[in-house]
């Protein structure tokens, strides 16, 4: 049993997607984290639960609300079209896009309750000892919630991996180009070819053992 | 010279005080849900009040009449928290040194504290007295304008506040720091303080130099935060200078120290304190004959319970005195009290 480049490529997208979603969720993520979290501004509840949304929509509902924004007419697309010349639908950026929408609720929600942990006291400390907001925040903050933010990546990292339905939808299933390995999976089994499926499919364990074995690890570990 | 005056509207709690004060050490004393941290935390700038005026030295922290909000970074205060908010991911050193990098500061600091030997370890590797200090150090690393201290000793036993309180003012003295110190012990207000504001569900109710407050508390209700327990009521039949004696139930008449205006006729509340059979008897000012209920004996003390003028009343006696009284639960003695420390209180409403 060997796997064909077909099937290779698509471990490798795979990982490669849910690698740059990570970083996308985590750069975008991290201060939406922090504001939900700390601060009060007017919407707060909304935007809450607009980030919370493609936890409880179908993907595929997600996916096609992606496809109406993304696609040439969309909102984002025309401006991405008229002005870059480029689009993301059917194209690996959009299983970027499609797999950072659904991670973002879960790391969001993960980093918000480590931050909101952080004793509101060190954060005064920090203030009395002179130090700013930013500072504070990668001084006292981030070291103090590291944990539940690395859990929070390892789990929308987990989530990217597993993306399969908004993926299909807006980015299609192009062998060689968009095929992540739930779609390569999906394609094996309507293909009838199960051999491919299966060794895909162990793939997908061992990555996701390893995935549950990093978590675990974190939860358990004391603090310094 | 610390000027403050500030109100909050906040949900379920009205708060309103004003104070100021001169001394080295003020301590701000109540139970707790009356503000005192809510207090400690406007002068940090870490709440904001709804209007008022907040100066400490001559700084304006805040006023909400000329538009000043001084955030906490730029108001220099040294905060000690109650739990001492310690990095948890930083050792002592590094706790300390988060501040400043006056490293000659830092060497005297750490030397006065007595913490050099665990300058490499974590918060979570220290006792609670150490990581006292170590909080200490870091807030006064700065030469802070004010330290404020928020219940310092609260999370400490009895034997290591001993030691702290001592401690505590040779540094506060040392750096001729002024400081707030915010507790709802009044011993410690005693032993620590100049001048003390007692607060009470966010109003100053009264303020002054600590034995005086204790000795002329405004209202029974103060009283009883300081810790004074045996309240009666009698009759003034005598008003001198120095002295009145104050008649109760049971003709049983008591002399008292006159700290308050007293007429002769007026009805007013006394507050015999525990310890005013303490003192040796040559110096008592009253005989008192009492009926003994129960008699317990908790380290030098003897702990009474008895009955005078038909309330019941509690005291303390040094073991030492003892051999000057026969005392029995269930008999009549005759105990002697000191005019010192019998108070009168007027309720001024």
């Amino acid at each position: 049993m060997v796997l064909d480049p077909e099937a290779l490529f698509s471990i490798k997208l795979s990982l490669k997607v849910a690698t740059v979603s990570t970083i996308l969720v985590f750069l975008i993520g991290l201060p939406v984290a922090y504001a939900l979290a700390e601060k009060e501004f007017p919407m707060k509840n909304l935007l809450d639960a607009l980030i919370t949304l493609p936890l409880v929509f179908p993907p595929t509902v997600t996916g096609y609300l992606l496809l109406l924004l993304f696609g040439k007419n969309g909102f984002i697309g025309e401006i991405l079209y008229r002005f870059f010349k480029t689009g993301i639908v059917f194209t690996w950026y959009g299983a970027v896009v499609a797999s950072s929408v659904a991670a973002f609720p879960i790391f969001v929600k993960t980093a918000k309750s480590a931050i909101e942990a952080v004793e509101k006291n060190l954060i005064y400390a920090a203030f009395t000892l002179g130090k700013s907001e930013l500072e504070t925040f990668f001084r006292v903050v981030l070291p103090v919630a590291k944990r539940g933010i690395v859990a929070g990546l390892v789990l929308s990292f987990a989530r990217a991996i597993g993306e399969f339905g908004a993926t299909l939808m807006l980015a299609g299933n192009i062998p060689f180009k968009t095929n992540t390995i739930p779609i390569e999976i999906y394609s094996a089994v309507s293909d009838g070819n199960f051999e491919r499926a299966n060794l895909l499919t162990v793939v997908v364990a061992v990555l996701s053992l390893g995935i549950i074995f990093a978590v675990n690890r974190l939860s358990q570990r004391g603090t310094p | 010279m610390i000027v403050f005056k500030a109100e909050k509207e906040l949900k379920n709690f009205s708060y309103s005080v004003s104070f100021s004060s001169d001394s080295q050490i003020t301590a701000l004393f109540a139970p707790s849900g009356s503000g005192k941290t809510l207090t400690l935390q406007m002068i940090a700038g870490l709440q904001k009040p709804d209007s008022g005026e907040i100066e400490v030295n001559g700084k304006t922290f805040f006023s909400s009449e000329r538009g000043i909000n001084l955030p906490p970074q730029k108001r220099n205060v040294g905060y000690l928290f109650q739990d001492y908010a310690l990095f948890p991911h930083m050792t002592v050193k590094e706790n300390i040194l988060f501040a400043d990098r006056d490293e000659k500061l830092f060497k005297e600091i750490v030397e006065l504290l007595e913490i050099e030997n665990i300058l490499n370890k974590f918060p979570s590797q220290i006792s609670g007295g150490q990581k006292q200090r170590v909080a200490l150090a870091r807030a006064l690393i700065r030469r802070p304008e004010v330290l404020l201290l928020d219940e310092p000793f609260s999370a400490l036993h009895r034997e290591m506040r001993e030691n702290l309180y001592g401690e505590l003012l040779s540094i506060i003295k040392r750096f001729n720091q002024r400081a707030v110190l915010v507790t709802h012990d009044f011993e410690e207000v005693l032993r620590l303080s100049e001048k003390v504001v007692i607060l009470e569900n966010g109003r100053n109710v009264q303020e002054g130099e600590p034995e005086e407050v204790f000795l002329k508390p405004k209202t029974v209700k103060i009283a009883k935060l300081l810790g004074h327990r045996n309240f009666l009521r009698g009759k003034v039949v005598e008003s001198g200078e120095k002295f009145a004696v104050v008649e109760l139930k049971g003709k049983v008449k008591l002399k008292l120290r006159r700290r308050v205006p007293l007429n002769v006729g007026e009805e007013i509340t006394l507050s015999v304190l525990p310890m005013s059979a303490a003192s040796s008897p040559a110096g008592k000012s009253n005989r008192v004959e009492v009926f003994v209920k129960r008699i317990e004996k908790r380290g030098n003390f003897l702990y009474l319970k008895v009955e005078m003028a038909g309330e019941e009343v509690e005291l303390q006696l040094p073991v030492s005195l003892t051999p000057n009284y026969i005392l029995e639960e269930g008999k009549k003695t005759t105990l002697h009290l000191s005019a010192d420390q019998i108070c009168a209180i007027r309720e001024e409403e």
